[in-house]
């Protein structure tokens, strides 16, 4: 079998179905291919549809051979995160609890792709309930980075990031309630995008936190992320939460050409690992290369957002699992058991307190930082990214500290309901990932795929595969 | 004040929303709160130390504000 097909990228194989360079099925055969060697190194998927997929491919296939209009993902191969619902399929979660759960409905991401044409190979392996951000998962066993196996692959969207890096799908859903979009995409190399709060509907996919939850694509390039940003993004009736925007409408190609965009550059930069640190100044060589202005300015973040976005996350998440967190505490992991109970300690006028101050922190940080700039670059992940043995730590004491620290730079995003996009800029001497991340303002995704895709077409970064 | 132990946080914990804490859980939770408490504190003093006045909070039209500046 010869999987190179799988190596285009999403942009790429699209195009090729429809000029008939490709068919979905060879698309389909070439990624199961991959996913038959690569599975048992990686873990990815919790299932696998390979049957369902052939046949997606095959109806793809004559549709294309009757001269059908093409919806924008005609016969390509996704799969996702495995908690957005399809009626009448299991949907996990990740965990014991629901492993059996089979919902009513479906997603309105999942409908919006199905009608452009994707085809869904399985759903894929994540942190249990997307508490976690590293990919340990003792019901569905760990998924594995996909630059190297001994390292996490992030999480809690962990599947999304290694399968869609190991070039098993052409791109993935995800979702992200504290960085579970941009740590995963961070450390396995990909683009990774926490859309604005209520841009993407959040119908049918299972719920974490009610005011932080957001639904978000990975994929290998900036384009390809765009590409399913716009299918996916929009008011939806379904969701009453979801920002009544209008549809993400691409331009014909993304702008390659930066020039003249304003990027945030803090001060005084956060700690970070020197080989991080180097990687920062090399990025931003790279888009001062491209004409984009850098601009000094003073981030206003002490810590105190990430830990308002614990609070409210800790509330709400809390509270959908109240009931099982009584009947059934046995079932889940300890590192999540342990994530869970806290938040029914705190305090319902802390709880308002936070969600009151939401507005004027947002306010706060526009005026700050991106009233002064087009998009602040900024660190996902402090270090380099670690193995999964150094962060497999129970529940034990340090739990918190390393939660904390692996979602230092992610979590306030949430809290401030802004876009960011998760970007590799380079790799560490290990041959691991290096990513920062671009944070816009509201409702500018498109900022920052523009800026992302700039980077991507400078440095040709997506275009290397790991060696697995 | 009376200050509460680790113990009596997690047993308040658990009577109240019927839930069994291990005395590790109970630690943690204390811990989490303790921060909890710290940060919605902090927030209320930078909001003017009062939110009496403020409007409730309904945080899409505040993105689509910030979407306009």
């Amino acid at each position: 079998m010869n999987t190179d097909a799988a190596l285009l990228t999403l942009a790429e194989a699209v195009a090729a179905v429809r000029k008939r360079e490709i068919s979905a099925r060879a698309l389909t055969e070439a990624c199961l291919a991959r996913i038959e060697r690569l599975q048992p190194v990686l873990n990815c998927f919790i299932r696998i549809d390979a049957d369902r997929a052939l046949a997606a491919a095959d109806a793809a296939d004559q549709a294309t051979a009757r001269g059908e209009a093409l919806g924008p993902l005609h016969g390509v191969p996704l799969a996702h995160k495995d908690m957005f619902y399809r009626a009448g399929t299991v949907a996990t979660c990740g965990s014991k609890i629901r492993s059996d759960f089979v919902p009513g409905h479906t997603a309105t991401v999942l409908e919006r792709l199905d009608a452009a044409g994707a085809i869904s190979l399985g759903m894929l392996n994540m942190a249990e309930f997307a508490v976690g951000p590293t990919g340990h998962n003792t019901h569905w066993g760990d998924c594995r980075n996909a630059w190297n196996p001994a390292h996490i692959a992030g999480g809690s969207s962990s599947g999304s990031g290694a399968a869609t890096a190991a070039r098993l799908c052409f791109g993935a859903l995800g979702s992200d309630t504290g960085g579970s979009i941009r740590t995963p995409a961070a450390v396995n190399g990909l683009f990774g995008l926490k859309p604005t709060t209520g841009r993407v509907s959040r119908h049918g996919a299972m719920g974490l936190s009610f005011t932080l939850d957001t639904v978000g694509p990975l994929a290998r390039t900036a384009e390809d992320c765009a590409l399913l940003f716009s299918i996916i993004a929009g008011a939806d009736p379904k969701d009453p939460t979801s920002a009544q925007s209008k549809p993400v409408t691409l331009p014909p190609r993304l702008d390659g050409d930066i020039a003249g965009l304003r990027i945030g550059v803090p001060r005084r930069p956060p700690a970070l690992d020197p080989e991080i640190e180097a990687k920062r100044v090399e990025s931003l060589a790279v888009l001062e290369g491209l004409g984009a202005r850098l601009v000094e300015l003073d981030v206003p973040e002490d810590g105190i957002l990430a830990d308002l976005g614990n609070l409210v996350m800790g509330v709400e998440a809390a509270t959908l699992h109240l009931q099982w967190l009584r009947e059934r505490p046995e079932d889940y992991q300890p590192q999540v058991l342990g994530r869970l109970l806290p938040g029914l300690s705190y305090p319902g006028v802390a709880y308002l307190e936070a969600l009151q101050a939401r507005p004027h922190y947002l306010t706060q940080f526009t005026t700050a930082v991106l009233d002064q700039c087009d998009a602040l670059h900024w660190p996902v992940l402090p270090m380099k990214v670690p193995t999964r043995a150094a962060t497999d730590i129970g529940a034990g004491d340090g739990m918190q500290d390393m939660i904390r620290r692996l979602s230092a730079f992610t979590r306030p995003l949430n809290y401030l309901g802004l876009p960011g996009l998760a970007m590799p800029v380079g790799f560490d001497e290990d041959g691991m990932p290096v990513s920062f991340q671009l944070i816009g303002r509201p409702f500018d995704e498109l900022t920052l795929l523009r800026i992302g895709h700039a980077v991507d077409q400078a440095t040709g970064i997506s275009r290397r595969t790991p060696p697995v | 004040m009376t200050q509460l132990d680790e113990k009596q946080i997690g047993d308040l914990v658990g009577a109240v929303h019927s839930v069994e804490l291990t005395p590790a859980q109970a630690a943690n939770a204390a811990r989490m709160l303790m921060a909890a408490l710290a940060a919605a504190e902090a927030a209320r003093l930078v909001c003017g130390g009062s939110f009496f006045d403020t409007e409730p909070a309904n945080f899409i039209p505040a993105l689509a504000r910030g979407a306009l500046r």
